[in-house]
């Protein structure tokens, strides 16, 4: 601070009577004011001062210009299109943002310079992987200037199968996210080299990153893998422990498969066309190292639960081989066994870990007609599987499962319908929209004054806004005519989600209409 | 024909993100039964509760709407608007009977206005006159009561040392304040007011504040010998202090400039009870700035709309002045023009010294409006230090907000750039990329 302002600081009075002077041309001017008081004076010198500065303001010096952003390789998406993802990106409606996204890049489109700041704001790892290939060169530039969207470059290096030049360097001195992430890129081109990486630095790894490079076997498992997955069994951390077996069943000349498989052939008996189930009496050391869990969940034996864990580590056809049945005999036959809910969970949870497409289809037709043994947290166990199941179940099966609960009366009990269609592969077909709309508007006749609720289709066009086919928009758009009554709350509630329907419709129509695939 | 802006631009108009959302639903030619455009105007009936009747006139982008909404522009007009962006949505044809008796009737008010100046400028009768006289003689005495009062009591602060007003309560300067309106002077009481934030809130706050009391002490001193200035600059003295002009001294004492006007970027300050919108606009060929202040209290919209990135042959009228910068509109003549380059400095240095040249002139102006041709956005510690960076090298430091908008823009290249100085950062408010005007920051 200079003294003029120090002066001004303490004050006059204790500054005593020598003149303030700014060291600058005002000083001249001060001469000329008459005489007066100090403090006058000293104001007047400080305002003087103050435009002096002002008016001789010199600009600062900046010798580093930033790098310009490269040639954009892909053409913007158009205004209005960039509109339209204004408020998606803001989180309004913001589940249609993955679709939008999505056609952006079937497209061969990129964001808009405007959107790209709110694009790099987005949180989700989800959301991030779509929106990464549609920044184009100016968002990877600018993605560059905040530590916020270091992000980008991590996505944009997850989705290439390349390996960068500099992947030594990361691997040896990378985070434990940037080191997986490119162990598990060397897997997918060098297996073996990714292997000899792993060996040599295993022990002096942390627990949780061990158990990461381990889950990176998935990629190009191999027998190669064994040594290391066998060891993981043995590893002090849980966490490592847990990652091992489902790998280890994977290979299927591998002893751990071998020993699994001796185990559960102890269990099950294939005697007269019935399946006889002997789940283990104890648990012995060699199936706890192999990751069969000791503890009992709810509801659940503790035999059956050691059962149903060994029976999820065993490929389902074996089953087929072993007892020269189909799988459509072989759930029969479980069905009608005492151990019926462990064999057959058991069985659906091998399905999915070596995803076996017939006894997926299989199995999940038998859990929609199962109506449990009326014990409890057996529809709990059941939903919970068609739920895992219907992802990878035929689209058409899955879509006619869903109608049939929608239209059948006597299926409600089955299942949730609209947790059915949440599930459901999006889009949905165009027979199976044109059959979802057919019967909403029959539905809808129906209700009258007296309605006093909406199920089944309580919830579902949440769902059906978001997976509809375009080709069923025209038909979805056809105004819905509800009875006027304003007073039934059930009425006018279906009333609210059919205009929010209608709402999130048009939005990805015009979506559709200006991002053109 | 059709308006030539952005939907952008429309949306700016938007009095709430509400407006904006519900407008953009109805830009579909669904909801709208009838449409229309010619030269003065665009209009449409949208179907609503009711059907409603929509007209703006392009000229002055006055919208009228006959929905009871008290949103202003409506959604019904902000839907006709961004309809009208594509002129293809909006056929040429004759404005329908109601259309033509709005616009008739907007004309003939207009008219109406001048003559009534006329007409009462003839009245005034020697009596009315003689008691303005008395009127004005009075307050010109409580005025300089005022100030005498003021001098003393900034000339105890300095005796007493500016150190001890970092522990005031807001009191302190706000008993002052409200002893300056009382004097009639809110001129000086509103640089009170301003003063009362320095204290404590940076590092430099002793010598910004003392920098401002000093201005202050330099109005005061100038007011009390006003009659030896220059008859110019007694106009600023006295309109600082506190006489506001009323519209038709204004018109009487402005000057009148007819331009193209470059309308280059917008500010919008909340305040306590509305907020004040700073609009500035260049004149294409007189390159002469203008600021253009609106105020709104309790969230009433602003009477005139002043659409950033767009240009009309006007007329504008200053406040009078030794350097005059605010303006408002005295006749808006061709229909807007969306702006495609902005002529500025080619350097900082030029730029600063057109500020110091009208600091030379009226050194109490604060604000001033600054175009840069070809500067680059600087980001420096991970955006929290910003600057703009000419072909020299000289830099001017940008307020401290989030520019990622202006640095994603420019790439890492030269821009051209409006933007609003006050002699320690700049505001950046619109730019140039590619050929099209981007808005920046203001969009509260």
């Amino acid at each position: 601070m200079d003294t003029f302002v120090a002066t001004a600081l303490v004050g006059t009075a204790q500054a005593g009577m020598r003149e303030a002077t700014t060291g600058t041309p005002v000083d001249a001017l001060a001469a000329a004011l008459a005489a007066g008081d100090a403090e006058r004076r000293l104001l007047l010198q400080a305002g003087a001062r103050a435009v002096y500065q002002r008016a001789g303001y010199v600009a600062e010096r900046v010798e580093s210009l930033p790098t310009p952003a490269p040639q954009e390789l892909l053409p913007a998406c158009s205004p209005a299109a960039a509109l339209l993802l204004v408020p998606l990106l803001a989180g309004m409606y913001d589940d249609l943002l993955p679709e939008a996204l999505e056609r952006l890049r079937q497209a061969g489109l990129r964001l808009p310079y405007d959107l790209l700041p709110a694009a790099l704001g987005l949180r989700t790892n989800a959301l991030r992987a779509l929106v990464a290939p549609l920044l184009g060169e100016r968002g990877r530039w600018l993605a560059g200037f905040n530590l916020a969207w270091s992000w980008v470059g991590q996505t944009l290096g997850d989705m290439t199968d390349d390996v960068p030049a500099d992947a030594e360097t990361i691997w040896n001195e990378g985070s434990a996210g940037q080191r997986v992430a490119v162990l598990r890129r060397l897997r997918s081109v060098d297996v073996a080299k990714a292997r000899e990486w792993v060996a040599a630095v295993w022990k002096s790894e942390k627990a949780e990153t061990r158990a990461e490079m381990l889950m990176a076997c998935e990629i190009g498992l191999g027998a190669e893998d064994e040594l290391l997955l066998e060891a993981a069994l043995d590893d002090r951390a849980a966490g490592v422990r847990a990652a091992a077996p489902t790998l280890l069943a994977r290979l299927p000349g591998s002893a751990f498969a071998g020993r699994v498989r001796e185990r559960a052939d102890a269990m099950l008996v294939w005697k007269d066309g019935k399946l006889d189930a002997r789940p283990p009496k104890a648990l012995d050391p060699a199936a706890l190292r192999d990751g069969i869990v000791e503890q009992a969940s709810q509801a659940k034996g503790q035999r059956a639960y050691w059962m149903m864990q060994t029976l999820a580590l065993v490929p389902p056809s074996h089953w087929e081989e072993r007892f020269s049945q189909s799988a459509e005999a072989l759930i029969a036959a479980a069905a009608d066994s005492d151990w019926s809910l462990a064999l057959l969970e058991g069985w659906s949870r091998a399905a999915l870990v070596f995803t076996d497409a017939r006894w997926i289809t299989a199995l999940w037709s038998f859990w929609r007609q199962w109506g449990g043994k009326g014990k409890r947290g057996d529809a709990g166990a059941r939903d919970e599987l068609l739920q895992a199941l219907l992802p990878l179940v035929p689209h058409e099966l899955a879509e006619h499962f869903a109608l049939h609960l929608l239209t059948d009366p006597s299926a409600q009990s089955e299942a949730e319908a609209y947790e059915v269609l949440d599930a459901l592969p999006r889009p949905w077909s165009a027979a199976f929209g044109a059959a979802y709309l057919q019967g909403l508007r029959l539905f809808l006749a129906s209700l009258d004054a007296k309605s006093t609720d909406a199920v089944p289709w309580d919830h579902t066009l949440t769902a059906a806004a978001r997976a509809l086919p375009l080709d069923c928009f025209a038909a979805a758009l056809e105004p819905f005519s509800l009875p006027e009554d304003n007073k039934n709350w059930y009425i006018a509630n279906f009333g609210r989600q059919l205009e929010t329907f209608a709402d999130t419709l048009r939005i990805r129509q015009r979506l559709f209409e200006e991002i053109p695939v | 024909m059709g308006i030539q802006l952005t939907s952008d631009q429309v949306l700016a108009l938007a009095p709430d993100s509400g407006s904006a959302a519900n407008g953009k639903k109805l830009a579909n030619p669904r909801h709208w039964k009838s449409l229309g455009q010619s030269e003065e105007a665009v209009w449409g009936e949208c179907q609503g509760s009711a059907l409603y009747q929509v007209q703006v006139e392009l000229a002055s982008m006055t919208v009228k709407c006959s929905c009871p909404s008290h949103k202003f522009p409506c959604k019904h007009g902000l839907g006709l608007l961004l309809l009208s962006v594509d002129a293809r949505n909006v056929p040429a044809s004759e404005p329908p009977e109601w259309v033509r008796a709005w616009l008739a009737k907007r004309a003939a008010a207009a008219e109406q206005r001048v003559t009534r100046t006329e007409q009462k400028d003839a009245k005034t009768a020697p009596e009315e006159a003689a008691k303005a006289a008395k009127r004005a003689e009075k307050r010109l005495m409580l005025v300089q009561r005022g100030v005498a009062s003021l001098d003393l009591w900034m000339s105890d602060l300095v005796r007493n040392g500016l150190a001890s007003v970092e522990s005031q309560p807001a009191t302190f300067w706000e008993r002052q304040a409200a002893a300056m309106v009382d004097a009639q002077a809110p001129g000086l009481a509103a640089r009170l007011r301003q003063m009362a934030g320095i204290p404590g809130a940076s590092r430099k706050w002793p010598e910004k504040l003392l920098g401002e009391l000093g201005r202050l002490a330099l109005l005061t001193h100038s007011f009390a010998r006003i009659e030896a200035l220059d008859v110019a600059l007694q106009e600023d003295v006295r309109q600082l202090v506190g006489w506001a002009l009323k519209e038709e001294e204004v018109g009487e004492r402005g000057a009148r400039v007819l331009d193209d006007w470059l309308v280059l970027g917008q500010h919008i300050v909340d305040e306590d009870r509305g907020r004040t919108q700073r609009t500035w606009l260049l004149g294409a060929e007189t390159r002469r700035p203008a600021l253009l202040l609106q105020f709104s209290f309790m969230g009433q919209p602003f009477k005139e709309q002043l659409l950033p990135g767009t240009a009309q042959r006007a007329e504008l009228v200053f406040w009078p002045g030794a350097a005059p910068l605010r303006a408002r509109f005295d006749a808006r003549h061709g229909e807007l023009r969306p702006l495609t380059a902005m002529p500025g400095a080619d350097t900082i240095h030029a730029a600063l010294a057109a500020t110091t040249a009208t600091l030379a002139r009226q050194p109490w102006h604060d604000r001033f409006l600054c175009v840069l041709r070809a500067v680059t956005p600087v980001c420096a510690e991970g955006g929290t230090s910003w600057h703009v960076v000419d072909r020299e090298g000289a830099a001017l430091p940008l307020v401290e907000d989030d520019h990622w908008r202006l640095l994603t823009l420019s790439g890492g290249t030269a821009v051209d750039l409006a933007g609003e100085w006050n002699s320690e950062t700049l505001r950046p408010l619109g730019m140039i990329a590619e050929g099209a005007y981007h808005a920046l920051g203001g969009a509260a």
